[in-house]
């Protein structure tokens, strides 16, 4: 057996580094460096500096995504529908690759005029019989030599997101381990509706009743983000519907940003929802910063005024107001009445006291939901799928999303600190961001630094669970305006 | 029978009013009168969280009595 043959057999047993060192460097390198980042996550999830419950599993879902490449056969390259990026591959040079340019594709003028890096082919068609046949000998365009290859598609045998045809989607349902899951709960925002009811089931809506007018003006302010990031994303070049998911990043609710980009923007559902988990697990640490560098100490130390009576709302007031509120932002919004029927039957179910469905929901949906949740993202992780131009935008617009929607917190906070004739702590603005109830805790975490008597979290609650509702709505309008203006 | 406070009825109504202006009104006028329809979109989405905020409003006054 000569030595070709041993190096072939080599680099078919261990395929995913052959995937790995033959893709472009680009992609190469951010293969490598996203499998490192998935091990960062998995190690700080397990430190608890970030959300163990997420970043656990998308960590791991991280590394099997970049790691686990190998070619695709070629049936199974044609069903996940992704065969135009197939590469040939120069048998005597593994660094000459060269992609194919479809005659009529728009960019086939610009790509024909670079013979060294693109091969025409007059459809589709030819470029599935190369997959089928493995190989393909092409004249070099420069040279004129007559050059042998084989033609491949890299993937892998986790999850294709964008498959559109039906026969397609069910044969990789039986090729593709989690596309199950993937097509069945998550593409059509069931995990995002199960882990929303898993959060109405925490909340206690009797907080926001309690002090109605505070509660919702705080988390309205609090929304700036979700707010001003709409347009400052338009003018980055983004079009309305990813705007508005990169902007949804604002409202600071994972399950509703996934649920409005998957509606507004698919094909960066993956970036926009990622980005969205990795911030919101940072600015648990850096809240507090913002926090002490906008209001000062002083202003951190006073208490809020109290009510005159202690309030008390019933279970049956708390359900009656449940039922309304749902019925009418259904009626006003009904794009959004999937999150909005999650979260309420969520609080209906713990004010009526149903222990089966709260143990049901909370433990086996809410944990359920977060653990698949943050399995896929990880899996839709490939370097290929991040290595979108506007990735970076998304980054930069995240994070200015999520800050101006802390600043826009702590404004509303300062307005009712106003208001009430200086009787209402600023710092309880941050709870507007709708992270329930981490944001509350850190107000009070934040207060108690400076000043261990003042208690604030009933407040905070109130405003925090405000704060969903918002962002519910503000989703709700974004799903229904976005269609409307030609997003 | 226990007695319903006002607020529930005022505040549905209220709610209400709101939902028909934004759903039912505001489409009609989408035609002919671009901006009329805008007004009463926004007005009547406004509306309709003013009865709903008006119902939680009450709750928290009745609690406290």
């Amino acid at each position: 057996m000569d030595n070709i043959d041993i190096i072939d057999i080599i680099r078919r047993l261990f395929e995913g580094i052959t995937t790995l060192v033959d893709s472009p460097p680009l992609l190469c390198w951010t293969g490598v460096g996203l499998i490192i980042l998935g091990g960062v996550l998995v190690f700080l999830g397990k430190k608890g500096v970030l959300e163990p419950l997420l970043m656990i599993p998308m960590g791991l879902g991280m590394i099997v995504a970049n790691a686990g490449n190998l070619y695709l056969d070629a049936t199974t390259a044609i069903e996940s529908e992704r065969f135009p990026e197939a590469r040939w591959i120069n048998a005597a040079d593994r660094t000459d690759v060269r992609y194919f340019t479809i005659e009529g594709s728009a960019d086939y003028a610009e790509n024909s005029a670079r013979p060294d890096d693109y091969i025409s082919v007059k459809s589709e068609d030819e470029i599935i019989a190369f997959l089928k046949a493995g190989k393909a000998s092409i004249v070099d365009g420069t040279s004129g030599e007559t050059l042998r290859g084989s033609v491949v598609l890299q993937g892998d045998l986790n999850v294709e997101p964008l498959v559109q045809g039906e026969e397609n989607l069910v044969a990789l349902m039986q090729k593709d381990w989690i596309q199950p899951i993937y097509n069945y709960a998550f593409s059509n925002n069931l995990i995002a509706c199960f882990i929303f009811m898993g959060i109405g089931v925490l909340l206690d809506v009797g907080f926001l009743m309690a002090r109605p007018f505070q509660s919702v003006f705080v988390a309205f302010c609090a929304e700036l983000g979700t707010i001003v990031t709409f347009p400052v994303a338009i003018a980055c070049g983004l079009s309305y519907g990813e705007a508005a998911s990169i902007a949804m990043v604002g409202g600071a609710d994972g399950p509703m940003v996934l649920f409005a980009s998957l509606k507004l923007a698919k094909e960066l559902f993956v970036p926009v929802t990622v980005v969205a988990y990795l911030y919101l697990g940072i600015t648990y640490g850096a809240y507090p910063f913002l926090i002490r560098f906008l209001v000062p100490e002083s202003l951190r130390k006073v208490r809020n005024k109290p009510p005159k009576k202690p309030i008390k709302v019933t279970a049956n007031e708390k359900i009656a107001f449940t039922v309304v509120a749902c019925a009418v932002l259904c009626l006003l919004f009904p794009v959004g009445a999937p999150l909005f029927c999650s979260l309420f039957v969520g609080i209906a179910v713990r004010e009526a006291g149903i222990q089966a469905f709260i143990r049901l929901i909370d433990q086996v949906f809410l944990y359920g939901g977060t653990f698949f949740l943050g399995l896929i993202l990880g899996l839709l992780c490939s370097a290929r799928t991040l290595l979108d131009e506007k990735v970076l935008i998304l980054l930069v617009l995240g994070i200015f999303a999520l800050t101006m929607s802390a600043i826009g917190g702590i404004i509303g906070g300062y307005i009712m600190y106003l208001l009430t004739g200086r009787r209402f702590n600023p710092v309880c603005g941050i709870a507007g961001i709708s992270c329930v109830p981490t944001c509350a805790k850190i107000a009070q975490k934040e207060i108690s630094r400076v000043a261990p008597d003042v208690i604030v979290l009933p407040d905070a609650l109130g405003i925090n669970i405000s704060g969903v509702i918002t962002t519910a709505i503000f989703t709700g309008v974004y799903i229904a305006l976005v269609p409307m203006i030609g997003g | 029978m226990k007695k319903i406070p006002r607020f529930w009825f005022t505040g549905t109504l209220i709610a209400l009013v709101g939902v028909v202006a934004a759903r039912l009104v505001a489409p009609e006028l989408e035609a002919d009168h671009r901006n009329a329809h805008l007004v009463v979109k926004t007005l009547g989405h406004l509306v309709a969280f003013v009865g709903v905020f008006w119902i939680a409003r009450g709750i928290s006054k009745n609690s406290t009595e």
